[in-house]
């Protein structure tokens, strides 16, 4: 059981918890976790009883994004093989964007890159103060592609513009700020306010809900079918550049990628 | 019998609009929004009009639809709930498309629908102990009507929250999401409001009205006629949902409604 | 000798740097400055030596938006004339908004009209605190149309509905809470507050930051498309035409109300 990578449980009431379980390696996701997580989400999805989802995360970290050793064993793969790849990690944010009911995500700790996406493509994001988070691909020749829709559509242009191209860290305080989190609250107070978030969702009548987040997405939704996809493609294409690879081996190395110049 | 709906204009050309069933929360019946939408059409054709002060008599500023209203025309035929629901997105659609500005002036509350004449308001001035809420969900029904233009203003990351969860929120909380322009201490609406109003009349009365004009043309949802046209149906539909029936018959009792359980604690989740 | 309106200049690092340089009517701008601007941005975007474009100014005050002379001038103009001068001043803000290189712009004193569209446009904005922008051009009997699509990705379409509406003064606090801005830092301390966003940009894959900066674009709709572009050049065009904008650029330039203030407000019942 806990050597799954996604633990799920139906819980009273109709909520269903997702788990991330990888705490050794911060919750990152290889493939077996993309799968993992989209199967969930489709049954979840599927579920007629199920009124809420909350996401939350094992150990310290909430997520710090794509597992850098696979993302840079792409480059191993035929050229189709790294596409397919991409196209499952898009797949997986895309599902977990429009699933049809509720879904809380509970950020305890740092959430990097496409950790971030899943707080974006969440409705409701509470974190703990303490929580750290960057849109960090741009330091290590990668970008921010499949996760940009939801993460810019969340955070707005002007914070997109700022921490896509810096890659700073930034704090709760601020990703509360730009719309990132809905609430930031003491470590000691994260679950109470999950859970009363959670009876507020329980309090309204389940196909009203449903049919709101509909009729948000619908109305509101300003990314084009075709960009999605197309972001695949360019994950796809920029983690094979030479650039990418020297900025994960450098990562891996602990030492400046060559385009940073040394002091 | 007093009116439900009061309109005044002063010699500079700014109209006030008072929303006037207190007894009912000033919430919106088939009458009440047949007479609003008459006097916004007037409104609109009059010249010399500068600006538009929406307000609420009584306790608060408006509680959105009357719930009997919404659960009687849901039970009609489809195609007569539909042709009322379109007269209920047609205020939105006036408030918005009124040729000068309208400021909101907001005291209590605004829920439900109440929020969507804020949303749809240009300029939103609350006192700080106003509260918000979008409470449909929590009757049973679907927030709609307000989509066009709630969106745009708060963004769907917190639509998402406010509309799923139903909560209440401050003055202060709507004003950091957006809903809100403006927040001022107890007392101090109307002096906020003059200012506000002053600072309007010193601008070209054309080149404001282009710039509302403007404003309109680059919202992604306004004249996207599909978001209209989908926020009507959704919101006709909502209101012939079972649970629109059971949400308005827990209101009228006093009671919670059937989907609502019992506490949950914290260890069941 | 003609002062040169923008100065240019590139460093070791590859930071290319454009100098607004009108200080005397505090960088306010005309034809001249806005063509000189637009040629600047594109080429620093060809030179490959340039990795990131920051704008900054000469003077007291940032950027005061158009210069009124300039307004006054052409307001008596031909139709053909405005549309063009309409033309040039929404394109050159789709240049810099388009930039697909990084772009910083330092604020100080004061930004109001067309400079905050120059802000909007921005990537990061660092402004000096007590700073006081306005989206100034009704109160000038304008339209602040060639502005508005970059404000509303900035800010949002709510705050630009209020701001541009009002033309109300708000400080760099505010500008910084609504999007405007991203940091604000003491008087006098822009040039050691822009070094860690430097250090920052500098140290992203050069290649990954001009992917990522059209992601942003293709992401948030940002990009002002040529229907959009053209209602607002038509409608710009013929407000600066207008009975109104003369009286509201006469009435500003004399200190003086304009004609359409309410007369005898004091004694009005009402209010």
């Amino acid at each position: 059981m806990s050597d799954q990578a996604v633990l799920f449980e139906r819980k009273t009431a109709g909520i269903a918890v997702v788990t991330l379980n990888r705490p050794n390696v911060h919750n990152a996701f290889n493939d077996v976790m993309i799968a993992q997580l989209t199967n969930c989400l489709n049954e979840i999805a599927t579920d007629e009883k199920i009124r809420v989802m909350l996401l939350q995360s094992k150990g310290k970290s909430f997520s710090s994004g794509a597992d850098l050793n696979w993302m840079r064993a792409a480059v191993d793969n035929s050229a189709d093989q790294n596409v397919e790849d991409a196209k499952k990690l898009a797949g997986l944010f895309h599902r977990l964007d429009t699933m049809p009911i509720p879904t809380v995500v509970r950020v305890q700790g740092p959430a990097f890159a496409g950790g971030l996406g899943l707080v974006a493509c969440c409705d409701i994001a509470l974190g703990a103060k303490g929580a750290k988070f960057a849109v960090a691909e741009v330091k290590l020749g990668l970008i921010p592609a499949v996760i940009s829709p939801y993460l810019a559509q969340a955070i707005g242009a002007s914070a997109a513009r700022q921490f896509f191209q810096t890659a700073e860290v930034f704090g709760a305080n601020k990703a509360k700020q730009i719309g990132l989190l809905h609430e930031a609250v003491d470590s000691a107070h994260l679950d109470s306010t999950v859970t009363k978030v959670i009876k507020s969702i329980l309090g309204n009548a389940q196909g009203a809900n449903r049919a709101c987040k509909k009729l948000i997405y619908e109305i509101g939704s300003q990314v084009s079918e075709e960009f999605r996809a197309d972001t695949a493609r360019q994950i796809a294409s920029i983690r094979s550049t030479v650039e990418a690879q020297e900025g994960m081996s450098a990562f891996f190395e602990r030492r400046h990628p060559q385009w940073v110049e040394e002091k | 019998m007093t009116k439900t709906i009061d309109i005044e204009q002063d010699r500079r050309g700014i109209a006030t609009l008072t929303i006037n069933r207190r007894g009912k929360l000033n919430s919106f019946d088939e009458a009440q929004v047949n007479l609003f939408n008459d006097k916004l059409a007037t409104l609109h054709s009059q010249d010399g009009l500068r600006a538009l002060v929406l307000q609420g008599a009584g306790k608060l500023f408006c509680a959105g639809a009357d719930l009997i209203y919404l659960r009687d025309k849901g039970a009609e035929p489809w195609e007569k709930n539909l042709a009322d629901a379109k007269k209920y997105a047609a205020m939105m659609t006036q408030l918005r498309k009124l040729k000068v500005p309208v400021i909101a002036k907001v005291h209590g509350g605004a829920y439900g629908g109440g929020v969507g004449m804020v949303a749809a308001s240009d300029i939103v001035i609350s006192e700080s102990t106003s509260s918000f809420a979008i409470t449909e969900g929590r009757y049973g029904f679907t927030a709609s009507i307000m989509m066009p233009y709630l969106l745009p203003r708060i963004g769907t990351r917190q639509a998402r929250r406010w509309c799923l969860t139903s909560e209440q929120m401050s003055a202060k909380r709507a004003f950091s999401i957006g809903l809100v322009d403006l927040v001022v201490d107890v007392g101090c609406l109307d002096v906020a409001l003059e200012k506000l109003l002053d600072g309007l009349l010193h601008n070209g009365p054309t080149s404001v009205m282009e710039t509302k004009l403007a404003m309109n043309y680059l919202s992604y949802s306004i004249h996207n006629h599909t978001a209209v046209k989908k926020s009507v149906i959704a919101f006709a539909k909502g209101r012939a949902m079972k649970s629109a029936a059971e949400g308005a018959a827990s209101f009228i009792e006093s009671r919670k409604p059937r989907w609502a359980l019992p506490a949950i604690s914290l260890k069941e989740i | 000798m003609a002062e040169q309106e923008v100065l240019l200049s590139i460093d070791a690092r590859g930071i290319g740097t454009i100098t607004i340089n009108r200080p005397q009517v505090y960088n306010a701008y005309n034809a001249d400055l806005l063509e000189a601007l637009g040629q600047a941005i594109e080429a620093f975007v060809d030179d490959k030596h340039v990795r990131i474009i920051q704008i900054r100014s000469n003077g007291k005050l940032f950027q005061a938006g158009a210069d009124i002379n300039w307004l006054k001038a052409n307001s008596s103009n031909s139709l053909e004339v405005n549309r063009s001068i309409s033309e040039l001043t929404t394109n050159t803000f789709k240049t810099l908004n388009e930039c697909s290189k990084p772009l910083v712009v330092l604020v100080q004193g004061g930004c109001f009209g067309g400079g905050v569209g120059i802000v909007a446009a921005a990537d990061i904005v660092i402004s000096e605190e007590g700073v006081e922008f306005a989206i100034t051009e009704v109160r000038w009997g304008l339209v602040a149309g060639p502005i508005l699509t970059q404000l509303v990705s900035a800010i949002g379409l709510q705050n630009t509905r209020r701001f541009s509406l009002t033309a109300e003064l708000f400080d760099a606090n505010r500008a910084l809470e609504i999007g405007l801005i991203h940091h604000v830092c003491p008087v006098g301390g822009l040039d050691k507050a822009v070094l860690p966003v430097f250090e920052l940009l500098l140290r992203a894959g050069p290649n990954a930051l001009n992917a990522t900066k059209q992601l942003i674009f293709d992401a948030t709709g940002t990009s002002l498309d040529d229907k959009t572009a053209h209602w607002i050049i038509n409608q710009n065009a013929s407000q600066r035409q207008s009975s109104e904008a003369s009286e509201g650029l006469a009435s500003f330039v004399e200190r003086r109300k304009p004609s359409w203030y309410p007369r005898g407000k004091e004694n009005d019942q009402n209010y």
